[in-house]
C-alpha cells in the first residue's frame, strides 16, 4: 500500500470537514475522488498533500508517517501536488521557473536541464519555455502547473480539481498526459466533478460526502457492485418467446418492450459471466437473435443513485 | 527558446540557495535595480551639495572676515548626519520590501507552495532576507565608500567605525527578520490564530525596534539609537549616550566592551528569538508564533534586563532602599507591556485548543506546560511564577527596609501576579466561547480590564488625602497603579493598611477560582462537542 490514512479527521469549529477517512491506495493507482461540493475532496486532498494540519488521525506514504509542518525533505520530495488555483510567479519564464523548482528539489546538472526538457515535452510547453508564465493562457498555465508537480518524479501526485474550468480541447490534452504518468507507473490521486474524465483513466474510486468516505473501491468492482445493465435484444420474430425466455431468468427483471419492434429491453443484475451464459442459452434455444446489446451505467449514474439513496 | 547560462559562481549559489538565485534573477534584471543605484548615487551627490552650501558656516576662529574653513569641524558635521542617515537608508526601504514580497506571496498561494518544497525554512527565509532587499544593499555599498572618506576627515578612530557597522548591522538583522515574521502574519482573516494578539505584540515590537531610527534626534529626544554605543567611543559623532545608565551598578558609558556585549547580545537574543518565531509562521502558519519554552525564556530575560536598569550607582543602602519601590514599578510596566502580549500570544484559539483536546497524550501536565496547542493559562501562571521570583531576589539585599516593608512588597507583587492571572483567564475563557466575534470580544475585555481600573485610578484616585477602602481597591486593580497604594511617594495617598490589601488579594483569589472552574467546564463542554 502507498498510501494509507487512519481515522484522518479535519475540524474546523464546529463544522467537521473531514471525519474519520480511513483511505488505501495502492502503488501504481489512479484514485479519483468524487462527491459533491463541500464534501471535503479539496480539504483530503490538503491534508494529504502536508498543505494543512489535521486535528487528527494519521497519514502513511509507505512505512513513513507523514507530519504536518515536520521539516521531512525525504516525505516532501514523495509528494507531488497540484492545487486548484496553479499558483504561479507571473514574473518568471517558463523554464527559468521550472529552473527553479527543480532546484528547490535539490536537482542538479545535468540532470536538472534533462528532466525539464522531459517534462517541458510532456506537458507539450516546449514552444514556450521562454515566455513570461503572465502571457500563458489558463491551459497553459495549468499544464505549466502539472509540469512543477511532477518535475522531481514524485511517487504520489495530488491533483485537486485539475480541468476544471478548461475547455474541451485542454482537457484532452490533460487526459493524455495522466494516462502518460499512469503508464510510468505514478501513483495518482484525483479529485474532479467531470466523471466521465475519470471514468476514462481512474482505477479506483473513492465518494465522499459530509466529509466521510462512504464508498471506496476499484472501478470495476463497483460497476458490478452498483452498476445497473440493460440488455436490449431484439428477434427476427416470436418476441412473445424470447419474453418467456428472459423471465424465466434469475438475473433478469423489468422486462419491456425496446425502442423498436420485435425488440425487449430487460434490466440485468447478473456478472459478466452470467450475461455470456444467457446469450448461450437463448441460442442454445433457436431463438432468432439478431442483435444482443448491453448498456451499463456509467461512473455518474452511480454517483448520483448513491447519492438519491443516501439523500432518501 | 534558452535562456542565457547562468556564470559558474551564480549556478552554484542557486544550488545552495534556490529562493536567493530566484530574488536575485527576479531583481537584478528589473529595472527598480538600476533605479535604486541611481537613487543612491544621486542622493549623495544632493546630500554633498547641501553639505557644500553650509561650509561659510563652518570657519575657523580668527578676527578677520573671511575666514578659512575649519574642515575638520565641517568632516565632523556631515560625518554626525551621515550616522543618522544610514539607519534610515537600510531600515524603510528593507522593511518594507521584506514585508510586501511575503504578503504577495502569501495572496497569490505561492507561499504554499514555498512551505510543501523539501528546502528547510531556514532555507528560504534566508534567501528572502539576503535577496528582497539586494537592491538596498547594492545602495548602501555605494554609499559606503563616502561614509568611510567622510569619517577619516573627520579623524573618526578606526573603533568607531567598527563599532558603527556591528550594531548597524546587528540592528538590520534583528528588524529584517522581525519584518519577515510580520509579512508571514499578514493573513488578518485567518481564524486559526489570535491575530488581534498577535498584531499587538508585533506592534508593540516594531513600535520598540523602530527606536532604533532617530526620528527625533535635532528635538532631543531619546530614541533607541541614543543608547547605541558606539557613541561611548566618540560622542561628538551622534548626540550622546547616556552617561548616567547603569545596569546592575555599571555606569555603561564607563565600560565600553560591557555595553556593546549588552547592546548586540540582546540583538542577538531577540534575533534569535524572532528568527525562530519566523520559522515556525512559515512551517505552520495556524500555530501561535510563540510557543511556551521561549516564553519560559523570554521572561526571565526580560526581568532580569529590566532590573539590571533600576540598578543604579552608588551601591548602598539607600539605593538599596529605593529599589523596592522602583521594582514594584517595573512589576506593573511589566506586568502590562510584556506579560499581556505574551498572554494574549500564549492563549489558544477554539480551533487549536479543539485539536488539542482530541489529540492529547495522557500526560496532560506535561502537555499544559510544554505543548504548544494547549491552553496557554498554565504557562502563565508559571511566567507570573518566574516574575514574582526574580523581581524578588534584589530586595532580598535590603536589610534595613523603611519605606516599603517586606509584607507589603510581597503584597503588591503577588496583586500584580494574580490581576496578570485574571488577564489571561478572562482572555484564553474568552476565545472558547460560541461567538463568531470571540476574538474581537476578548481583546475589548482584555484592554477594559486593564484600562478601565486605570482610567478611574486616574479620575478619583490621586490627589486625595484620605482615600476610601473602595478607591484602594481601584488602585490595587491595575498592576501599573498597585505600587502607588503604599504611598512611599510624595503627595500620594497614605499606605494602604496591610489588611486592607489581604482583601482585595483575597478577592482576587475568588475571582481567579471563579475564572479557573468557568474554564475548566469551558474545555469539557468543547471536549463533548
Amino acid at each position: 500500500m502507498l498510501l494509507r490514512t487512519v481515522a484522518l479527521t479535519k475540524q474546523f469549529d464546529r463544522h467537521l470537514a473531514i471525519d474519520a477517512v480511513n483511505l488505501e491506495i495502492r502503488q501504481g493507482e489512479v484514485y479519483g475522488l468524487i462527491g459533491p461540493n463541500g464534501a471535503g475532496k479539496t480539504t483530503l486532498l490538503r491534508l494529504l498533500a502536508l498543505a494543512d494540519e489535521p486535528t487528527s488521525g494519521s497519514i502513511f506514504l509507505g512505512d513513513d508517517r507523514l507530519r504536518y509542518g515536520a521539516n521531512a525533505p525525504q516525505q516532501k520530495r514523495r509528494l507531488g501536488f497540484l492545487p486548484d488555483d496553479y499558483p504561479l510567479y507571473d514574473d518568471l519564464t517558463v523554464r527559468d521557473y521550472l529552473d527553479y523548482v527543480a532546484r528547490l528539489y535539490r536537482l542538479k546538472n545535468p540532470e536538472r536541464s534533462h528532466r525539464i526538457q522531459e517534462v517541458l515535452a510532456l506537458v507539450q510547453l516546449e514552444s514556450k519555455q521562454g515566455a513570461l508564465i503572465n502571457t500563458l493562457s489558463r491551459g497553459m498555465r495549468q499544464r505549466l502547473s502539472l509540469a512543477q508537480s511532477v518535475l522531481h518524479q514524485p511517487s504520489l501526485l495530488l491533483m485537486d480539481e485539475p480541468v476544471s474550468g478548461l475547455d474541451p480541447l485542454a482537457r484532452s490534452q490533460f487526459r493524455t498526459i495522466v494516462k502518460q504518468l499512469q503508464a510510468e507507473g505514478m501513483t495518482i490521486v484525483i479529485s474532479s466533478h467531470i466523471l466521465s474524465d475519470l471514468e476514462d483513466f481512474c482505477s479506483s474510486v473513492g465518494i465522499m460526502e459530509q466529509g466521510r468516505l462512504v464508498e471506496s473501491a476499484v472501478l470495476s468492482e463497483l460497476y458490478d457492485r452498483l452498476s445497473c445493465q440493460h440488455l436490449i435484444i431484439s428477434v427476427v420474430s416470436n418476441v412473445e418467446r424470447l419474453a418467456q425466455f428472459l423471465g424465466r431468468h434469475s438475473s433478469i427483471s423489468q422486462i419491456e418492450n425496446g425502442p423498436q419492434p420485435n425488440t425487449l429491453r430487460a434490466l440485468f443484475t447478473g456478472t459478466t459471466l452470467e450475461r455470456s451464459e444467457l446469450l448461450r442459452s437463448a441460442i442454445a434455444l433457436e431463438i432468432p437473435i439478431t442483435d444482443f446489446h448491453v448498456t451499463q451505467e456509467n461512473l455518474e449514474s452511480i454517483f448520483l443513485k448513491m447519492d438519491y439513496q443516501r439523500t432518501a | 527558446m534558452q535562456s542565457k547560462p547562468l556564470p559558474k559562481w551564480l549556478d552554484r549559489l542557486g544550488d545552495w540557495n534556490p529562493q536567493l538565485l530566484r530574488e536575485l534573477k527576479g531583481r537584478m534584471n528589473d529595472r527598480s535595480f538600476l533605479v535604486t543605484i541611481g537613487l543612491s548615487l544621486i542622493g549623495q551627490l544632493i546630500f554633498l551639495m547641501f553639505w557644500f552650501n553650509q561650509i561659510s558656516n563652518y570657519p575657523m576662529p580668527c578676527s578677520a572676515t573671511n575666514c578659512p574653513t575649519n574642515w575638520e569641524s565641517w568632516f565632523r558635521a556631515v560625518f554626525q548626519n551621515l550616522n543618522w542617515l544610514m539607519p534610515y537608508i537600510i531600515y524603510l526601504p528593507g522593511i518594507y520590501y521584506l514585508t510586501t514580497d511575503l504578503m504577495g506571496e502569501e495572496r497569490r498561494g505561492t507561499l504554499n507552495f514555498l512551505r510543501l518544497s523539501p528546502r528547510s525554512s531556514q532555507n528560504i527565509l534566508l534567501g528572502k532576507l539576503l535577496g528582497v532587499p539586494v537592491a538596498l544593499y547594492f545602495a548602501v555599498l555605494l554609499l559606503l565608500p563616502l561614509h568611510v572618506i567622510v569619517g577619516i576627515k573627520a579623524q573618526a578612530p578606526i573603533v568607531f567605525f567598527l563599532s558603527y557597522y556591528a550594531i548597524l548591522i546587528g540592528s538590520t538583522i534583528f528588524l529584517f527578520t522581525l519584518s519577515l515574521l510580520i509579512g508571514l502574519s499578514g493573513r488578518s482573516s485567518q481564524d486559526n490564530k489570535n491575530t488581534g494578539g498577535v498584531i499587538y505584540i508585533l506592534g508593540l515590537l516594531f513600535a520598540v525596534a523602530m527606536g532604533f531610527i532617530p526620528l527625533v534626534q535635532n528635538l532631543g529626544v531619546y530614541t533607541f539609537w541614543n543608547f547605541a554605543p558606539q557613541f561611548i567611543i566618540d560622542n561628538r559623532y551622534g548626540n550622546g549616550f547616556q552617561n548616567s545608565m547603569t545596569w546592575f551598578w555599571m555606569i555603561l558609558s564607563q565600560h565600553p566592551i560591557l555595553s556593546h556585549s549588552l547592546f548586540l547580545g540582546n540583538l542577538a537574543i531577540m534575533t534569535t528569538l524572532f528568527w525562530q518565531m519566523t520559522q515556525r509562521a512559515f512551517q505552520n502558519p495556524n500555530a501561535n508564533f510563540l510557543v511556551k519554552r521561549q516564553s519560559y525564556f523570554l521572561i526571565p530575560y526580560f526581568t532580569i534586563l529590566m532590573i539590571g536598569f533600576v540598578c543604579r550607582v552608588p551601591f548602598n543602602d539607600e539605593s538599596i532602599q529605593e529599589l523596592s519601590g522602583e521594582i514594584l514599578v517595573i512589576g506593573g510596566l511589566f506586568s502590562l507591556s510584556v506579560m499581556t502580549p505574551i498572554i494574549m500570544a500564549l492563549s489558544t484559539s477554539r480551533q487549536t485548543t479543539l485539536d488539542w483536546i482530541n489529540s492529547r497524550s495522557d500526560h496532560a501536565w506535561n502537555d499544559r506546560i510544554w505543548g504548544d496547542r494547549s491552553p496557554g493559562t498554565t504557562a502563565i501562571a508559571i511566567n507570573i511564577l518566574m516574575m514574582i521570583g526574580i523581581l524578588t531576589v534584589p530586595v532580598l539585599f535590603n536589610t534595613k527596609p523603611n519605606l516599603i516593608t517586606p509584607q507589603n512588597f510581597a503584597l503588591v507583587l503577588l496583586i500584580q501576579g494574580s490581576l496578570c492571572m485574571i488577564y489571561s483567564l478572562l482572555f484564553q475563557g474568552m476565545l472558547l466561547v460560541k461567538s463568531p466575534k470571540r476574538k474581537t470580544w476578548a481583546n475589548l475585555l482584555l484592554f477594559g480590564a486593564i484600562g478601565l481600573p486605570l482610567l478611574l485610578s486616574i479620575i478619583f484616585g490621586f490627589g486625595t488625602s484620605k482615600p476610601t477602602f473602595l478607591l484602594k481597591a481601584i488602585l490595587l486593580m491595575s498592576p501599573l497603579t498597585a505600587p502607588f497604594t503604599l504611598g512611599s511617594w510624595d503627595g500620594l495617598p497614605p499606605p494602604i493598611l496591610l489588611m486592607d490589601a489581604c482583601i482585595v488579594l483575597g478577592f482576587q483569589a475568588a475571582i481567579i477560582g471563579f475564572l479557573y472552574l468557568r474554564l475548566r467546564s469551558q474545555l469539557r463542554k468543547l471536549e463533548r462537542s
